[in-house]
C-alpha cells in the first residue's frame, strides 16, 4: 500500500477540506446511529407512561439531527469530490509535465503505450480512490467502531451475538473473494482472445474472404466464444452466492438478537422500573448490529479496491521516479547556428547492452551543403539524425555543429534550429495552420502561406472550406498520408531552419512533388544545411555527396555517386539492385 | 473562401470545435471514465426499444419457461424476506410485551430464520440458473453478430471501422449481458420490495402506512431532479475527458516531434486549460451524483422517525388498539427499507437504456448486408485466365464515381500493369476483380462468364492477392502460411516457403517456423509480412493473381526477393499488377494508365513512350 500513500501528497494541500470532510463523515455516521439509540427514550420510557411532551421533544432532536445529518452528508460530498477533482487533476498534470521532461531513452524504457496507460487508466483508477477516501474508506471504520461502542454500551450481553455474526461475516466475505479473484482473471484473458479474435477479422475481411476461410474463422470464434461463456459463468456462480449469503447472515442476526434478548428479559433483565420489557433496545440493538455488519461489507470492498489502486499507483510512481538522463549543460549556449556539421568517432546504440547501432562514423558537412543518407533498413540513418538535435546521447565520440558540440548547446536553442521531418509524419489536431506554426509560433500568414506553398500543402488546404482552420482529427486521422507528410514538411520550413532533415519525410508523397517539394529547398531564401534520409537512389544522386552506412552501423563510402559506385560496396549493391530491376526509377 | 479573409483559429478555439465531434454515450469513453455501469454512465437514447425488447426476449424464448418460474419463485422470495420485521414485530407485540412467552420468540426467532433460508436459497438458485441462461443467450447473440461478419460485405468493415466492430461485439454485448443477468432480477427484487412493503405497512397499520405514502412523490421527484442535473454534467464530464485523453495520446505517441519543435511548453498549457476544465466539470457531475445518497439516508430518517413520532402520538392519544408499539416497530422498519429501492430504480432504468442501446448496436451488426444474399450459382473446375473489364463504372458512394468506363481485356497467362498517380483508381479496379465491390454498370467476364454468375467463394479460391500492407494473424509463421490452404501438409507449407523466399529468414528465426506473430505482424519487417503472404499465396494456387508492389520501406535487398518471387508466382498465371518498378511495367503484355478513374492510355511501354502522352511525362518525371 505504499505507492497509494506516497501518491496521497496530492491530497495533502486540501487539509481544510480533508478536515471537513472526516467531520461531516463523522456527523454522518453518527447521525446514522443516534436517531436509533433516542428511538429508545420513545418507545422503551415515553410511550409506556403516556409522555406526549417527550415524544415531542426527542422527535424535535430527532428531526435537527437528521437534517444536521443531511446537511453533513452535502458538505463531504462537496468536499470530498473536490478533493478527489482537484488531487487528480493536479496529479495528472504533473505526470504530463513529468512525461514532457523524459528523453527518448527513458521512453524507450518505458513504451509509449504503457505511459498512455498510466496518463489515462491508472490516474483514473487512483481518482476512485480519492473519491471513495472520505466516502468509503474513512465511513466503514467509523461505522465498525461506532456501532460497536454504542451496542456494547446499550448492552453487553446482547453484544455477545457478535461472536456468531461477525467472524461468519468476515469469513464469508474472505471466502468469495479468494474464489472470485482468479475467476475475474480468466474472464478478463478469455474476453481478451476474443476480442483478439474480432479485431483481426474486423481488420482483414479482405483477407479471410479471398482465401474463403469463412469456415476456419467461425471455428476460432466458436471456441473462444464458449471458453469465454464458460469463464464467464464460473466467476458468475461466485458471486451468485454472495447476496444470498450475506442476506442470511443479517437476518440471522436479528433472529439472534430477539431470542438473546427475549432470554434475558426472562431472566429478569431489560425490564424497566415500571415492570415493562424494555423492546426498544432490542430494536436499536437490532439497527447497530445492521450498520456494524454493512460496516464490514463496505471494509471489505474498500480493501479490494485499494490493492488494485495500488497497482495503478506503483506504476505512476515508477515513471516519476525516473530519472532524466539527458539534460541541460550547465552553461549552455545559444548561439545561432550556420549549419557546419561534424561527427568524429561517434558510436551510439540504445541500450546498455553493447549493442551499437552506429560505431565509429566520422564525417564533416559544410555549411549549405546537401547530403543525402543511404543504407539498408537497420543500418542507423535515422540513429544518426537523431544525434544532431539530441533526441539522444552518443556512447563514444562527439558530435559537433558549427565545431561546438551538441550536448553544450541550450537544448531548446538547438532544436529551435533545425527543421526535422520524421519518418512517420506526426501530425496533432487542430489546423493545417495550428501544426505548421508548431514551426514558428509567431509566423504571419504571409509566412505560413509561403511554408505551405513550398511543401505543396496550400492546394488543399485552398480547398478546403475552412482554409487554414480546416479541423483535422487527432492525429490526423482525416488527412492522407500524403498530406500529413506534406504538412509536417511545412512544418519545417516555416522555422527557416540552419539545418534541415528529412527522414524518409516523402515516401507517401508522388514522385513528381517529391521532386519539386526538393527543389524548392534549393529555393529557400537562407540556403539550410540539407540531410535526406532516402532509400531511392534516383533521389539520392541529385544531393551534393551521399553518405552510405553498412549493415553494421559503419560508414561505408562518403562522396558523390559516380565515386561511390566504385567505392562504396554498399552504394554499389543498392544501386545495383535497383538499376537491375529496371533502369533508375519507379513510376508511380 | 480563402484563408486571407479569415482569422487563423488558436488550437484551444479548434479543440472547442473538436469536442463538437465526440459523443458521449459512446459505450467505450464510458470505460475509459471508469464510470460505465450504474453510477457513472450516461445512457444514448435507445431507438426503438419495443423493437429492440422483442427481439431480446426471441432470444430467451427457448428458455420461457425457466425464466418465467425463476421470477415467480423470486417475487415469493422477496415477499417471504418482507415478512420478517412483521415477524419481528409481532414478536414484540405478543411474547415479549402482552404475554411475555420465552417459547413464542425462539418459534418467531425459527421462522425468521426458515424465511430467511429459503428466500437466501431460491435467491441462489434462480441467479445460478439466470446466470446459465443469459450467458448462453449471450453467446448466441455474438455468435449471431460474428457469423453475419463473415458475411458482410467489405464496404460495411470499411465504414465501420475495426474499432467500432470489435466494440459492438465486446462492449455493447457486454451491456446486454448486464441488463439481461442483473439488472432484470434488481428491477423486479426493487418493486417487489416497494409494493409489497407498502401492502405491508397498510396491513400492520393503515395510518401509519398513510404517512408514509405520502413521501414517495417527494422522494420520486427528488430523484427525477438530480439525474436530470447529473445526466448533464456527466456528459461534459466525458466530453472533456475524451478530449483530454486525445492530448495525452496524441502527445505521447508523437513526442518526438513535440520535442523536435520545442513543444513541450504549449501542450502543457493546452493540458492544463483542458485539465481544469475537466476537474470542473468532473466536480459537478460528481457532486450531484454523490448527494443522491446522503439524501437516501436522509429521508430513511425522516420517514423513519415521522412513524415513530406520529405513531407515539396516535400511541398516546388513542391507544394501543389504535397504534401498538410493535406496529410503530414494525413500520418503521419497513419504512427504512423502502426509500433505497426508489432510488435504485433510477439508476436501473440508466442502466437498462444503456443495455438496450448496446443490443441495438449489437443487432445492427446482425442486420448488416449479407453479400452473399446476391450470390451467382455457377461452380466452376477451373480458370483459363481471361479476363474482360467492358465499360464498367463503380462509385463508393451514389453520385461519386471512382471509376468510369473502365474497358480492357487480358489473355490466358498475359501480366497487365496498372500505373498512374495514387487516388486515380489503381486499388479500386484490382479490387472489383473478386467481387469485393459491386460494379454500377458494365459487365467483368473471366473466361467469358460473367463472374456475377459465379460463385463468390469459388471466384475467390482461385484469384491469389499479394497486396502491399499484408495482414498476419496473430499466431505461429507456420499457421500464417498454412492459411492459404487450411488442407495442406507439412510438406506443402514449406515447399510453398521455399518457392517464395521466406523459408531463408524463417529457419533464422530462433524457433522457426514456429515463431509467434504478434497481433498485426508488428514483430516482422514490412518485407517479412509480405514474404510471407506470398508464400501463403502460392500454396493457395490461385488461377488469377492480384498484386500490388511495395514502393517504400522495404529494403533494398528484400525487395529484390520480392520481386522474384512475385516474378515466380506471376508464371503461368494471368496477373494485374498495381506497378511501381520500371522492369515490371517493361515486362508487362499491357500496361493501362488510370487516372481520375478512367483509363487514359493502354499498351506496351514502348508503344506508350512513344505516344507521348500522360505516361510519358510520368516516366520523364522521375528522370528529369
Amino acid at each position: 500500500m505504499t505507492d497509494i500513500f506516497k501518491l496521497l501528497r496530492y491530497v495533502t494541500p486540501y487539509k481544510g477540506y480533508v478536515a471537513f470532510a472526516v467531520l461531516t463523515m463523522f456527523v454522518q455516521v453518527f447521525v446514522g446511529f443516534y436517531i436509533p439509540f433516542l428511538m429508545i427514550d420513545i418507545i422503551d420510557v415515553a410511550l409506556p407512561a403516556g409522555d406526549f411532551d417527550t415524544v415531542l421533544r426527542v422527535s424535535l432532536v430527532m428531526v435537527g439531527l437528521a437534517l444536521f445529518g443531511i446537511l453533513s452528508g452535502i458538505v463531504n460530498t462537496y468536499t470530498s469530490q473536490y478533493i478527489a477533482q482537484y488531487a487528480t487533476a493536479e496529479l495528472r498534470l504533473d505526470f504530463f509535465r513529468k512525461v514532457q521532461e523524459l528523453s527518448f531513452k527513458n521512453i524507450d524504457d518505458f513504451k509509449t503505450s504503457r505511459l498512455i496507460t498510466n496518463a489515462t487508466n491508472d490516474v483514473m483508477r487512483v481518482q476512485m480512490l480519492f473519491t471513495m477516501l472520505f466516502r468509503i474508506v474513512v465511513r466503514a471504520p467509523l461505522m465498525i467502531v461506532m456501532g460497536l461502542v454504542l451496542a456494547l454500551r446499550t448492552s453487553l450481553l446482547l453484544s455477545q451475538v457478535f461472536y456468531i455474526t461477525i467472524p461468519l461475516l468476515v469469513l464469508s466475505v474472505l471466502i468469495l473473494m479468494v474464489k472470485a479473484y482468479p475467476r475475474f482473471k480468466k474472464v478478463q484473458l478469455a474476453l481478451d482472445d476474443l476480442n483478439n479474435v474480432v479485431l483481426e477479422n474486423a481488420n482483414a475481411p479482405q483477407v479471410v474472404k479471398s482465401f474463403v476461410s469463412q469456415p476456419h474463422e467461425k471455428g476460432r470464434f466458436e471456441d473462444t466464444n464458449e471458453n469465454y461463456r464458460q469463464a464467464n459463468t464460473s466467476a458468475e456462480t461466485v458471486m451468485a452466492f454472495a447476496e444470498p449469503v450475506i442476506n442470511m447472515i443479517f437476518n440471522m442476526g436479528v433472529a439472534l438478537i430477539l431470542l438473546v434478548g427475549a432470554y434475558y428479559i426472562s431472566q429478569g433483565d431489560f425490564i424497566s422500573e415500571a415492570g415493562i420489557p424494555q423492546v426498544g433496545i432490542l430494536m436499536a440493538f437490532n439497527s447497530y448490529s445492521m450498520q456494524i455488519l454493512i460496516g464490514l461489507m463496505m471494509f471489505s470492498m474498500v480493501m479490494i479496491f485499494l490493492s488494485r489502486a495500488n497497482v495503478s499507483a506503483s506504476r505512476i510512481n515508477e515513471v516519476f521516479r525516473v530519472e532524466i538522463d539527458l539534460v541541460n549543460p550547465p552553461e549552455p549556449t545559444k548561439r545561432k547556428i550556420e549549419g557546419a556539421i561534424a561527427f568524429r568517432d561517434v558510436s551510439f546504440g540504445y541500450g546498455e547492452d553493447g549493442n551499437y547501432a552506429l560505431r565509429d562514423v566520422t564525417f564533416a558537412i559544410d555549411k549549405g551543403e546537401k547530403v543525402g543518407i543511404i543504407g539498408s533498413t537497420g543500418s542507423g540513418k535515422s540513429s544518426l539524425m537523431q544525434l544532431l538535435p539530441r533526441l539522444y546521447d552518443v556512447k563514444k565520440g562527439k558530435v559537433l555543429i558549427d565545431d561546438i558540440p551538441v550536448d553544450e548547446y541550450d537544448i531548446a536553442t538547438l532544436r529551435d534550429q533545425i527543421g526535422f521531418v520524421t519518418q512517420n509524419a506526426t501530425i496533432f489536431s487542430g489546423s493545417p495552420a495550428t501544426n505548421i506554426l508548431q514551426g514558428k509560433q509567431d509566423a504571419n500568414e504571409e509566412e505560413l502561406r509561403t511554408a505551405s506553398d513550398k511543401a505543396l500543402i496550400m492546394h488543399f488546404i485552398d480547398e478546403q472550406a475552412e482554409g487554414f482552420n480546416h479541423l483535422v482529427l487527432p492525429k490526423g486521422t482525416n488527412l492522407s498520408g500524403g498530406q500529413k507528410q506534406r504538412i509536417s514538411i511545412a512544418r519545417a520550413f516555416i522555422k527557416k531552419p540552419p539545418i534541415l532533415i528529412l527522414d524518409d519525410a516523402t515516401s507517401a508523397v508522388d514522385a513528381e512533388s517529391e521532386r519539386r517539394i526538393l527543389a524548392h529547398i534549393d529555393g529557400l531564401d537562407h540556403e539550410p544545411t540539407l540531410l535526406l534520409i532516402s532509400q531511392k537512389i534516383a533521389t539520392i544522386r541529385r544531393m551534393d555527396r551521399i553518405l552510405v552506412l553498412a549493415n553494421d552501423g559503419t560508414v561505408d563510402g562518403f562522396g558523390r555517386h559516380e565515386e561511390l559506385m566504385e567505392k562504396s560496396p554498399v552504394y554499389a549493391e543498392i544501386a545495383r539492385s535497383q538499376l537491375n530491376l529496371g533502369g533508375e526509377e519507379y513510376v508511380g | 473562401m480563402s484563408a486571407d479573409e479569415k482569422r487563423i483559429l488558436t488550437k484551444r478555439e479548434l479543440t472547442e470545435k473538436l469536442k463538437k465531434t465526440i459523443d458521449p454515450t459512446d459505450p467505450r469513453l464510458q470505460q475509459a471514465s471508469g464510470g460505465g455501469g450504474r453510477r457513472g454512465g450516461i445512457a444514448p437514447k435507445p431507438k426503438n426499444i419495443r423493437e429492440t425488447v422483442k427481439r431480446l426476449l426471441s432470444y430467451m424464448g427457448a428458455y420461457k419457461f425457466a425464466i418465467f418460474a425463476i421470477l415467480l419463485t423470486l417475487v415469493t422470495a422477496t415477499l417471504l424476506s418482507l415478512f420478517i420485521p412483521i415477524l419481528f414485530a409481532t414478536a414484540l407485540d405478543d411474547h415479549i410485551l402482552v404475554d411475555f412467552n420465552l417459547e413464542g420468540v425462539a418459534r418467531i426467532a425459527f421462522l425468521i430464520l426458515l424465511f430467511a433460508a429459503t428466500n437466501s436459497i431460491i435467491r441462489f438458485f434462480s441467479r445460478f440458473i439466470m446466470v446459465r441462461i443469459s450467458q448462453k443467450v449471450i453467446k448466441r447473440i455474438r455468435k449471431d453478430a460474428f457469423d453475419k461478419l463473415m458475411r458482410a460485405p467489405v464496404s460495411f468493415f470499411e465504414e465501420k471501422g475495426s474499432g467500432d466492430i470489435v466494440s459492438r461485439l465486446s462492449n455493447d454485448v457486454e451491456l446486454v449481458s448486464n441488463s439481461l443477468g442483473q439488472m432484470v432480477i434488481e428491477v423486479l427484487n426493487s418493486s417487489v420490495i416497494i409494493f409489497g412493503s407498502l401492502a405491508l405497512m397498510f396491513y400492520l397499520n393503515w395510518a401509519l402506512a398513510l404517512v408514509v405514502l405520502f413521501f414517495i412523490p417527494l422522494m420520486g421527484l427528488f430523484t427525477l431532479k438530480i439525474s436530470k442535473k447529473t445526466r448533464k454534467g456527466f456528459k461534459e464530464q466525458q466530453i472533456h475527458l475524451a478530449t483530454l485523453n486525445g492530448i495525452i495520446e496524441e502527445n505521447i505517441s508523437g513526442l518526438s516531434t513535440v520535442k523536435l519543435y520545442n513543444q513541450e511548453g504549449p501542450f502543457i498549457e493546452d493540458f492544463r486549460h483542458e485539465n481544469d476544465k475537466l476537474k470542473r466539470a468532473g466536480f459537478m457531475a460528481q457532486f450531484f451524483a454523490g448527494i443522491v445518497m446522503p439524501f437516501v439516508h436522509f429521508m430513511n430518517n425522516v420517514i423513519f422517525l415521522t412513524v415513530i413520532a406520529v405513531g407515539a402520538v396516535f400511541h398516546i392519544a388513542f391507544g394501543v388498539a389504535f397504534v401498538s408499539i410493535g406496529q410503530i416497530a414494525g413500520v418503521s422498519q419497513y419504512a427504512r427499507q423502502f426509500i433505497m429501492p426508489i432510488a435504485n430504480l433510477a439508476q436501473l432504468f440508466n442502466a437498462l437504456m444503456q443495455g438496450i442501446a448496446g443490443a441495438e448496436r449489437v443487432f445492427e451488426v446482425i442486420d448488416a448486408e449479407d453479400e452473399y444474399a446476391l450470390d451467382g450459382t455457377r461452380t466452376i473446375e477451373d480458370f483459363q485466365g481471361d479476363i474482360a473489364f467492358e465499360n464498367v463504372d463503380f462509385a463508393y458512394e451514389e453520385g461519386v464515381k471512382v471509376l468510369e468506363d473502365i474497358t480492357f481485356a487480358a489473355q490466358e497467362g498475359d501480366t497487365i500493369a496498372i500505373v498512374g498517380p495514387t487516388g486515380g483508381g489503381k486499388t479500386t479496379t484490382i479490387k472489383l476483380l473478386n467481387r469485393f465491390y459491386e460494379i454500377m454498370t458494365g459487365r467483368i467476364a473471366i473466361d467469358g462468364i460473367d463472374i456475377k454468375d459465379i460463385r463468390k467463394d469459388e471466384l475467390r479460391k482461385r484469384i491469389g492477392i499479394v497486396l502491399q500492407d499484408t495482414h498476419l494473424f496473430k499466431g505461429s509463421v507456420f499457421a500464417n502460411i498454412h492459411y492459404g490452404n487450411l488442407d495442406a501438409s507439412e510438406e506443402e507449407v514449406i515447399r510453398a516457403s521455399k518457392l517464395s523466399g521466406a523459408h531463408d529468414f524463417i529457419v533464422k528465426l530462433p524457433r522457426g517456423y514456429d515463431t509467434t506473430v504478434h497481433e498485426g505482424g508488428q514483430n516482422f519487417s514490412q518485407g517479412e509480412r509480405q514474404l510471407i503472404s506470398i508464400a501463403r499465396t502460392i500454396l493457395s494456387n490461385p488461377a488469377l493473381l492480384i498484386l500490388d508492389e511495395a514502393t517504400s520501406n522495404v529494403d533494398t535487398r528484400t525487395e529484390a526477393k520480392i520481386q522474384q518471387s512475385m516474378e515466380l508466382l506471376m508464371e503461368g498465371r494471368t496477373a494485374i499488377v498495381i506497378a511501381h518498378r520500371l522492369q515490371t511495367i517493361r515486362r508487362a503484355d499491357k500496361i493501362l494508365v488510370i487516372h481520375k478513374g478512367r483509363l487514359i492510355e493502354e499498351g506496351t511501354h514502348e508503344e506508350l513512350l512513344a505516344k507521348e502522352g500522360f505516361y510519358h511525362s510520368l516516366y520523364r518525371a522521375q528522370f528529369e
